[in-house]
């Protein structure tokens, strides 16, 4: 055999008829006025007619959907009539049984050499998978922006600024705090907006640290300040953590940023108290000290004995102090945990004034003037009341040395209160400062005078008087003096 | 003679008629807001949700050309969208023929449209889904894109209506109309061709139309299907010159 002969041969065994019938895909043919001519057995097993119910007796609508016949008439027909192929129409086919399924047809047109449509051969897929995978994916990508909003919602709720950022670092999604704080537009996303707010010193730190996090995959955090809206820098916790995909490589970053400024300047604030605290403790502990041995040396000779007396004094005073810095902080810690209880019993207030700070009297060299109406009574805890007393004019002996005479004054105010105040002539308060001066751990931050103490006395006096119910302040001009004051209910 | 397409569809639907007219008449075709080459950005959902919207870019083709004394051929929903310019300016108008027309589509107790409202929601389906193709408009979606589809590759088998929401559109406004009020209002005379065997306009609806119009004839065609002007455009053009000698 030579090749033509061969070619011819095996060409002999292709069998179209056998392709055509089986073929995985639906094949038709149909005149122009929708007559089926011809069928493959794939196409009438998906329909569940036998050929001869078909070929020339069913038109191509017969096999479809009402609405298909109408998309037929109006949309597919007059296709075909203006092009030689019509691609990928969805029509729904309508079993024998009444079922119907969905299929994808395309079309060829044969035309006759003056241009008539004589007939149309289609082939016909069947699409019932991917509808279902269509709907699943539709249904999930709903499901998708549904949880997508809620996230947004839920973001914008939060008082945090929440932001997402790509595996790149870009960020591409900021929630509202977010773009209410960098003043951002409603769509746009602009980082020179953003690093004009950062702190000049804390840019580099920023960054440096953000491309590390994105280079390493690992958490980020860092802290920075950033200007808000008053003109204040305030302290920042910036966070992210990757979110990784199985294989461990990051798809995004989830990042918030959190005010952290009170808890930054607690924390100094703390500090600061601490270094306060261990100097004002080593003080009188060191002169304690310096008595106990001075005491150790002396106590077996004569002349060593007459020091005694004065180095006991001296050991009392250091110890007194010691004590009163101890019960400061832990009368702080009580008041913290809010277990501050009051022992309340009727109080006469001009014996309360005259009974209170013997010792200041006692040393002679400040005057205390009381002014107060002899009937005032008030209900109070004595002891607490008491100590209150004795810190004003402890701080009016403290910071006003100079006012030689200090004035006790109680009188009944409006709503039935009694105001006692405590004033001294001493060089006053700065006007910035007088907010802060009931603030725990805060001093009057002046340096031409000597103080002492642990900045808690205020404090824990602000407590006690919020504790009756009554208030407490401070008036102060400087150079003419300070008067601080509260108040008490009344007894009637 | 003006030429006035039908839904889905566009002027081009009348290249072979117009063979058989253009030695007598001056001819003019065009296209709805919306359709063919029509300026999209004109369209108006608020002027184009009742079929006057129609009407009123015929009446604005006619007052820009200055046509007067013109025959309108109107097929399918343009039948109607003609009536109802014929209605308001009827001296614009000589005769009015109407290809495969049907004031209702919908059955309505004795009233035979051909179609229940279960059918036209297959409809509306179907034309979503063959906007809405996999591979055309969904992918892209899903995946994020949310700027839409480039139309003009998503629309390759559908050369008229062009935006597929216009579309849709104007398939409600088509098959939930109902304009059998407005039949005894024209004056002007009227030819109505009807298909032997169409499913949109059926033969009940052509004699529905005959009996309620003023100076009307009616003739059943022997072309079937809904667009004789093209499957049968010498029987049309035929029947259209008959009426007209």
């Amino acid at each position: 055999m030579n090749e033509a002969e061969n070619k011819a041969f095996l060409d002999s065994l292709v069998d179209p008829a056998s392709l055509y019938e089986n073929a995985p895909c639906g094949y038709f043919s149909f005149t122009p006025s929708g007559q089926i001519i011809k069928v493959n057995k794939t196409l009438l097993d998906w329909l569940g007619y036998d050929r001869e119910q078909i070929i020339y007796t069913l038109k191509f609508i017969d096999l479809i959907s009402r609405g298909g016949r109408i998309y037929y008439e109006m949309f597919y027909f007059p296709l075909l009539q203006l092009q030689s192929a019509v691609n990928e129409i969805n029509f729904d086919f309508v079993r024998k049984d009444g079922s119907r399924f969905p299929a994808l047809i395309n079309s060829t047109v044969i035309r006759s050499d003056r241009a008539e449509l004589l007939a149309i051969n289609a082939t016909v897929y069947d699409i019932t998978d991917r509808k279902r995978y269509e709907a699943e994916l539709l249904e999930a990508k709903k499901l998708a922006d549904a949880e997508r909003s809620r996230f947004e919602f839920l973001s914008d709720f939060i008082p945090d600024m929440i932001w997402t950022a790509s595996a790149e670092g870009k960020l591409n999604y900021v929630n509202k705090r977010f773009r209410d704080f960098f003043t951002l537009p409603e769509t746009i996303i602009d980082i020179a907006n953003i690093f004009h707010k950062v702190h000049a010193r804390d840019r580099h730190l920023l960054l440096s640290s953000w491309v590390k996090a994105i280079r390493t995959g690992r958490d980020y955090q860092t802290q920075v300040r950033l200007l808000d809206g008053m003109g204040d820098f305030q302290w920042y916790l910036v966070r992210a953590v990757a979110f990784k995909n199985r294989e461990g490589e990051v798809i995004k970053w989830m990042g918030a940023s959190t005010n952290i400024n009170t808890h930054v300047t607690a924390i100094e604030k703390l500090d600061e108290f601490i270094s306060v605290a261990s100097h004002e403790l080593k003080t009188p502990i060191t002169a304690l000290l310096g008595s106990l041995q001075l005491m150790q040396k002396f106590k077996d000779s004569e002349s060593g004995i007459k020091m005694m007396p004065r180095l006991i004094e001296q050991s009392h005073r250091s110890t007194v102090k010691i004590n009163e810095l101890v019960s400061d902080l832990l009368n702080t810690d009580n008041l913290k945990e809010g277990q501050m209880a009051l022992n309340t019993t009727r109080i006469n207030v001009a014996e309360l004034l005259t009974a209170s700070c013997p010792h200041v009297s006692a040393e002679g060299v400040f005057e205390l003037i009381i002014t107060c109406d002899a009937g005032l009574q008030v209900i109070a805890d004595l002891n607490r009341i008491d100590q209150v007393l004795v810190n004003f004019v402890n701080n009016a002996v403290k910071y006003a040395p100079h006012s030689k005479k200090i004035f006790l004054t109680a009188e009944p105010v409006e709503d039935d209160q009694v105001k006692i105040s405590v004033r001294d002539t001493g060089p006053g308060i700065p006007a910035d400062r007088l907010p802060y001066v009931f603030d725990r751990y805060y001093r009057v931050n002046n340096a031409g005078y000597q103080y002492s103490g642990l900045g808690l006395g205020l404090y824990i006096c602000a407590e006690i008087v919020r504790k009756h119910g009554g208030q407490i302040g401070v008036n102060s001009e400087p150079g003419e003096g300070s008067t601080f004051w509260f108040t008490l209910p009344m007894d009637q | 003679m003006v030429f006035a397409h039908g839904y889905g569809c566009d002027q081009q639907v009348w290249l072979d008629i117009i063979k058989g007219f253009e030695a007598d008449y001056k001819i003019i075709t065009f296209d709805y807001v919306g359709a063919g080459q029509s300026d999209l950005d004109a369209y108006s959902s608020q002027r184009y949700n009742t079929l006057n919207g129609y009407a009123q870019d015929i009446l604005e083709v006619y007052q820009a050309l200055g046509l007067k004394d013109t025959i309108l051929i109107g097929h399918s929903v343009s039948s109607m969208i003609g009536l109802l310019a014929a209605v308001e300016r009827p001296e614009l108008f000589s005769k009015l023929i109407f290809l495969g027309p049907s004031p209702r589509y919908l059955n309505d107790g004795d009233y035979f449209g051909g179609f229940e409202r279960e059918d036209l929601d297959d409809l509306f389906m179907m034309m979503d889904n063959n906007y809405l193709g996999w591979s055309r408009a969904l992918a892209p979606s899903i995946m994020g894109n949310s700027d839409r589809p480039e139309l003009g590759e998503r629309l390759t088998n559908n050369f008229c209506a062009t935006d597929p929401e216009i579309a849709q559109q104007f398939a409600r406004v088509t098959f939930l109309s109902d304009n059998r009020a407005d039949l005894p209002r024209l004056k002007v005379p009227s030819l109505t061709l009807q298909c032997s065997n169409d499913i949109i306009a059926p033969v009940q609806v052509g004699h529905y139309m005959h009996e309620h119009l003023q100076d009307n004839t009616l003739v059943i065609l022997n072309a079937e299907g809904h667009c004789p002007h093209m499957s049968a455009p010498e029987e049309t053009i035929n029947a259209i010159k008959a009426y007209l000698k």
